[in-house]
């Protein structure tokens, strides 16, 4: 069913195979989801995954705002990310991460959520390496989203 | 399935998740209020009524935590169903909130449908509760109405057993339906007092059993207990065989003195068939009664627990006089009531007499009969009827 395919995306699942199962779709599945396990870390919001939160959302120009606000507010979360108490680092991380999922952005929001965890443990061991991937990560998302943005409107 | 519109309060420090939590709720027809820290929900929601809140676990300032249980010690706040957002990863947050009386959680990123399973559970636990406070409320309102009710009556009742201590039931009733005793404070008016008694009850109770004089002494008081009320008369006082009555106050009544000397007439006539009865057990015993007219300084005397109504002036003191000056059988009316009731009464003079406590002599009538008056009814006729 159409509807049931949307929620069990929208809820975090990787893909959907309808019963009664057909086995070239479940092969062509299974295949789509070890490319991305493979690519987990890169993926970046397309234009699909900015048309699926229109879908839900109802409307593109909110999806525009919604990129432009993400554009704007994200640069100050790096900020704290960097240079914050460790109690605002980790709601900065945080933010971050449940940001970049709305958008998709995968791969920033698994390094987001180290992040975080390295902040709640209060350890900073590491973390420049970790800040380094995200800044990387986040020019990559940032790019991607304006690409995707413009392609949509 | 969408419930009736809603007002929701979205509490998260993440501006992209307000906004999309906005949208989706919006999206559903439901009032939507974004603010984005734990003080400014409080004060938001002691501002207005909201359906459900939807709040956010880490915060800065006031944290989710910290929000959600100053919520649930609120005893104006409480009601109000809290959804609890975290991540998806954050399950012990969850367990938590739950603990703390959360009513429900959402992870984000956030399934719409989820959160309108979600939401729509909520409100409707809440209208129920609603209901519920609503019925408990009106319950409570009830018992106070009731309670309050019955205080009234209860009032009303204590008001009405003062008054009837000495006034006829038919007075006490007027004045309790007039709505309050303040017609017993202190005043003054024109009264005809009434006083009776008994001729030879001193050397009668000193000779017999107590027995005995107390039965004679409740018939006595039984019968003309019966005239007294069927004359709206005011009972002053007891003072053994002796009774002062008065008539025209609380309550005017029209020819207080005609009245008052067609009761005195009624008395002895009844006192006359009792003194019978009383004759044939060997017991010499006659009513003697007293009419007096003239102003009064009349109110409540007495302390709490004991109070009575009292008449203060000459026209008490002359009936009373009058009623020990006339022999059994007899009503002695003053020159004041002989010429207020002249016309309607037969009277003969009895003379001057000099009255303790009046200086010099009053012209003094006994009353035979009042024109075109029946004689009383009498409940121990019978009784002697059968001797």
């Amino acid at each position: 069913m159409q509807g049931d395919r949307e929620i069990c995306l929208a809820a975090g699942m990787d893909d959907y195979v309808s019963k009664p199962i057909h086995l070239d779709e479940l092969a062509e599945a299974l295949g789509r989801c070890t490319r991305r396990a493979d690519g987990a870390a890169d993926a970046v919001p397309d234009a699909e995954a900015l048309e699926q939160l229109a879908a839900r959302t109802g409307d593109r120009a909110f999806v525009g705002e919604l990129v432009s606000t993400f554009l704007r507010d994200a640069p100050a979360l790096l900020a704290s990310c960097r240079d914050a108490p460790a109690p605002e680092r980790r709601r900065a991380a945080h933010t971050l991460k449940s940001n970049a999922r709305v958008f998709g952005a995968r791969g920033l929001a698994e390094l987001c959520q180290e992040l975080e965890e390295t902040a709640k443990a209060g350890s900073l061991d590491g973390a420049g390496e970790l800040l380094a991937r995200i800044d990387e990560e986040y020019a990559r998302v940032a790019a991607a989203l304006r690409a995707a943005d413009a392609e949509m409107t | 399935v969408t419930e009736a519109p809603a007002s929701i309060l979205v509490v998260d420090d993440d501006r992209i998740n307000r906004m999309v939590l906005s949208r989706d709720l919006e999206r559903d027809g439901h009032r939507v209020t974004t603010v984005e820290d734990g003080g400014r929900a409080l004060q938001a929601l002691r501002a207005e009524p909201f359906d459900v809140v939807l709040l956010d676990v880490l915060m800065p300032e006031l944290d989710g935590y910290e929000t959600l249980t100053r919520i649930e010690r609120d005893e104006k706040l409480r009601h109000v169903p809290v959804i609890m957002v975290s991540a998806l990863e954050d399950i012990e947050s969850v367990v938590r909130c739950i603990e703390l009386g959360a009513a429900d959680y959402l992870s984000k990123p956030f399934n719409p449908v989820l959160l309108r399973a979600r939401i729509n559970g909520c409100l409707t636990r809440k209208r129920l509760d609603d209901t519920i406070r609503a019925q408990a409320e009106e319950l409570a309102e009830w018992n106070r109405t009731l309670k309050a009710r019955v205080e009234e009556q209860v009032q009303e009742i204590e008001r009405m057993s003062r008054l009837r201590s000495f006034l006829s039931p038919q007075v006490a009733d007027a004045i309790v339906a007039a709505g309050g005793d303040s017609i017993l404070e202190s005043h003054r008016r024109e009264i005809t007092a009434v006083f009776c008694d008994l001729r030879g009850f001193t050397h009668f109770s000193e000779v017999n059993d107590p027995e005995h004089v107390m039965r004679v002494l409740s018939e006595y008081h039984t019968e003309m207990g019966k005239i007294i009320f069927g004359y709206g008369a005011t009972v002053e006082h007891f003072e053994g065989d002796g009774m002062m009555l008065y008539l025209n106050d609380p309550i005017p009544v029209p020819d207080a003195t005609l009245e008052a000397v067609r009761m005195a007439v009624g008395m002895r006539d009844c006192g006359a068939t009792l003194a019978d009865a009383w004759r044939r057990q060997g017991y010499s015993l006659g009513l003697g009664v007293g009419v007096a007219l003239g102003h009064a300084t009349l109110g409540r005397i007495g302390f709490e627990g004991r109070f009575g109504y009292a008449a203060v002036g000459s026209v008490v003191n002359m009936a009373a006089r009058l009623g020990n000056a006339a022999a059994g059988g007899q009503v002695l009316i003053s020159q004041r009531v002989f010429a207020e009731v002249e016309d309607a009464v037969e009277a003969e003079p009895v003379g001057e007499l000099e009255l303790k406590g009046f200086h010099g002599s009053q012209r003094i009538f006994s009353l035979l009969s009042v024109k075109g008056q029946l004689p009383e009814a009498v409940g121990v006729e019978s009784d002697s009827a059968a001797v």
